[in-house]
């Protein structure tokens, strides 16, 4: 019957006969069509499968939309325009196509979705992206009279955590460690644990704000001397540096030290590294410094100070006074360690036997060097070695400088054949 | 500006020499010149040529040791300045040290023997006069080559500044090399770490003015001192306009406690341009530093009325007021500071 159908179409050119072919995007509603991917079994829903990974919400896609408008944009008179218009009937009109439909009902679907990632200045953003640890809750709320000018609080760690309860189940609470500080040596960090996200950090903050230690810091930049401290298994070990270093730091330290107000300073974390921990480490260490002159005191010594921006100009920062004198070189045992440096750490001493591997990353080969790091390395070699004399020669050759290099014709070529038939000059780009 | 490198070659026989030698020499050139000044002058004295009546060279009163007492306690000695903080790009560690009170004392005579060397004076000298000695004339070398040759003895053991350097030219003649070879040569074979073959865009006068609006004298003559000798007429050229300067801003105590403060005196003595430098220390109740200026004076100038005064039994303030009436250029602004600096006595008499 259809092959009769088909061969009587074929006689008359206007007749359209086209035939229907079932699927399921015409025998079955929207919402049953969703209903296959938004679904979740009831022990899936106890699970949190329906909340977060198996999000896919029931959207409407009907919405900006209308009935007569689709890819090509056809006129109906009754439908998406008026029947009559004046005295005249209005005609079935093909218009051009929209370009813009497409990008306008993204849009529209778009703005359904709940959850969406919002672009966030790099200024405001923390650590990562995925998680909100490293970033700034603000000021905290003031305490009863006391208000907290210029002070930042900043998200160290934030977890998620369950706990399976008696009868209940399992409940899900978030753990926030929050570390509030001035920039002028007050700091203080504080822990809560809440079910909402959002009143953790705040009850965080507030627990920090209320626990402020003052941290002394030599010269407005950087630490008094070198200390290490344990904490369980975190280590830390920290040293001091002149004005310019820069933190030079875990990212935990460094967000403790601007919120302390140091500048300069070197730290490195051995053994396990707990966002805890570490702040307890280092903050512990930080209040355990000692002044110059109990430095000078616990060694009955003058202690003075060599800095490389004075040309090593030998300054006396304590001498003790403890009502006797400093001792005299017999009176020093030659055993006796006065290797400032390793007092500070307590007789620890760095291993330094690693230090060559350590510089080249590891994926470096030396049998490869045609290709990978040696040739990387023998790239930049002219870089580092001549930096200021490329700087020099540079400043030098100011108006010159891409007459030499780019060996551009003097003449303007306004011939169009010549134009053609130029070939692409060869570019040298100089070694900068 | 282009130039043309040039074929450097040596014909001498060179040995390996120890690697110590040049590399203590380098640190040294960064306290002091590299070599040591009173040699200096001795050697250019002896090859300078002319020496006409009028040309007295500045460099042989310089050296005279009354002149360097002189111009030292007038330099002052604050130990604080000398090792001042300069821009730190030295990020090394700081270092921490226990010493004992002779150790302690052992260390300040050493810094104040290291200050003392920071306080070394570049000299103040006349142009150095190109003198190119032609030693022989050979046409049938002519051609030989598309550039000249210098050359430069290499050996063991001779003052760099003795080195003989020679130049074949293209036509074939073979002479002493100009001083601009000279320097050329000589900064290539014994390096001055700090020291450009190209004279660096700073020391170029427009550069040079922005510098001086920014009033960072010391970088200037820091870096000049290093990078040219003291007979070169750049030097000459850079230090004079940076002297002409200060004198104009009356900025003269940045110097104090440098190197540079010393011939920046000898420089306003020589050309008889005292009188706001002596202003200055008035205001500064340095009666002492304006009568050691007026000393000097005397010694530069023996011909000038300042050459006959006294110095040893008359009172100060009757030297000054001499210098005043007889040889002050600026009379007016001399005795204004003078009789400011009488009152301030007075006053300070007065109180107790």
């Amino acid at each position: 019957m259809l092959g009769a159908l088909f061969h009587y179409v074929k006689k008359c050119p206007q007749v359209m006969l086209m035939p229907v072919r079932t699927s399921i995007y015409t025998n079955v509603t929207a919402q049953d069509l969703w209903k296959t991917i938004t679904s979740v079994s009831n022990a899936g829903a106890k699970r949190g499968r329906a909340k977060r990974r198996g999000a896919t919400k029931f959207k409407d896609l009907n919405l900006g939309q209308r009935i007569g408008q689709g890819k090509s944009n056809i006129q109906w008179p009754g439908l998406n325009a008026p029947v009559i218009q004046g005295r005249e009937p209005v005609p079935i009109v093909e218009r051009p196509p929209d370009p813009m439909r497409e990008q306008r009902l993204l849009e529209v679907r778009n703005r359904l979705d709940r959850f969406r990632r919002l672009s966030i200045p790099p200024s405001e953003r923390g650590f990562t992206g995925g998680s909100p640890a490293g970033k700034s809750l603000g000021q905290p709320e003031s305490i009863n009279e006391m208000t907290f000018e210029n002070f930042d609080s900043r998200l160290i760690e934030f977890k998620t955590l369950q706990r399976t309860i008696g009868k209940i189940g399992r409940k899900k609470f978030t753990s926030a460690f929050v570390a509030v500080g001035n920039g002028q040596g007050l700091v203080g960090y504080g822990k809560a644990l809440t079910q909402d996200a959002q009143q953790s950090l705040q009850k965080a903050k507030t627990v920090a704000a209320r626990q402020l230690l003052y941290i002394p810091i030599c010269d407005g930049h950087t630490i008094f001397h070198d200390f290490y401290e344990a904490y369980y298994f975190t280590k830390v070990r920290c040293e001091k540096r002149p004005p310019g270093y820069g933190l030079r730091c875990h990212r935990i330290i460094a967000l403790l030290c601007r919120l302390i107000g140091i500048k300069d300073m070197y730290a490195k974390i051995d053994g396990a590294i707990n966002p805890q921990n570490v702040t307890k480490a280092f903050l512990r260490g930080l209040l355990k410094q000692k002044t110059y002159q109990d430095w000078a005191n616990a060694k009955q010594l003058h202690l003075v100070e060599y800095r490389p921006e004075d040309d090593y100009f030998p300054r006396l920062l304590a001498s003790p006074n403890n009502g006797q004198p400093a001792r005299t070189s017999l009176e020093i045992d030659p055993d006796e360690d006065l290797d400032f440096e390793r007092l500070c750490f307590e007789g620890r001493t760095l291993d330094k036997r690693q230090s060559a591997e350590q510089s080249e990353p590891w994926y470096a080969t030396k049998d490869k060097t045609r290709y990978g790091w040696y040739k990387y390395l023998r790239r930049r070699h002219w870089e580092t070695v001549q930096e200021n004399a490329t700087i020099e020669r540079l400043a030098r050759m100011d108006e010159n400088r891409y007459d030499s290099y780019y060996r551009y014709p003097d003449e303007y070529h306004t011939d169009v054949l010549k134009q053609l038939k130029q070939r692409v000059p060869h570019v040298w780009y100089p070694r900068v | 500006m282009h130039f043309k490198i040039e074929k450097f070659t040596f014909c001498f026989i060179t040995f390996g020499g120890p690697k110590t030698d040049k590399g203590n020499r380098m640190f040294r050139s960064v306290i002091r010149p590299s070599t040591c000044v009173r040699c200096l002058l001795n050697r250019i004295q002896y090859s300078s040529t002319s020496k006409s009546k009028s040309e007295v060279d500045p460099g042989a009163v310089f050296i005279r040791k009354d002149v360097q007492d002189l111009l030292t306690n007038i330099t002052g000695f604050d130990l604080s300045r000398i090792f001042r903080t300069r821009t730190n790009k030295n990020l090394d560690r700081i270092v921490y040290k226990y010493l004992t009170d002779k150790q302690l004392k052992e260390e300040k005579e050493k810094t104040v023997e290291r200050g003392r060397a920071k306080l070394q004076m570049p000299p103040i000298l006349t142009e150095a006069k190109e003198n190119v000695e032609i030693l022989e004339k050979d046409e049938m070398l002519g051609g030989f080559s598309t550039s000249k040759h210098l050359f430069i003895d290499i050996s063991l053991g001779v003052p760099i500044r003795d080195r003989l350097i020679v130049a074949r030219d293209v036509d074939g003649t073979l002479r002493t090399a100009t001083l601009d070879e000279k320097r050329r040569m000589r900064q290539i074979y014994f390096p001055i770490s700090g020291r450009e073959l190209v004279m660096p865009k700073m020391f170029e006068e427009e550069q040079l003015e922005k510098i001086l609006e920014r009033r960072d004298y010391q970088l200037i003559l820091d870096r000049a001192c290093i990078q040219f000798e003291p007979d070169e007429s750049e030097y000459i050229r850079v230090t004079h306009r940076t002297f002409e300067h200060i004198d104009k801003t009356n900025s003269y105590d940045v110097l104090r406690s440098t190197r540079h403060f010393g011939p920046m005196a000898f420089y306003y003595v020589w050309f008889k341009k005292v009188d706001r430098l002596m202003s200055d220390m008035l205001s500064r109740n340095l009666i002492n530093d304006a009568v050691s200026l007026l000393q000097l004076y005397a010694i530069i100038h023996p011909d000038s009325k300042v050459g006959t005064y006294e110095f040893h039994d008359t009172n100060p303030h009757r030297l000054i007021e001499a210098f005043i009436d007889d040889e002050a250029r600026i009379p007016d602004l001399l005795s204004e500071t003078f009789r400011q600096y009488i009152r301030k006595n007075q006053q300070a008499v007065s109180n107790g």
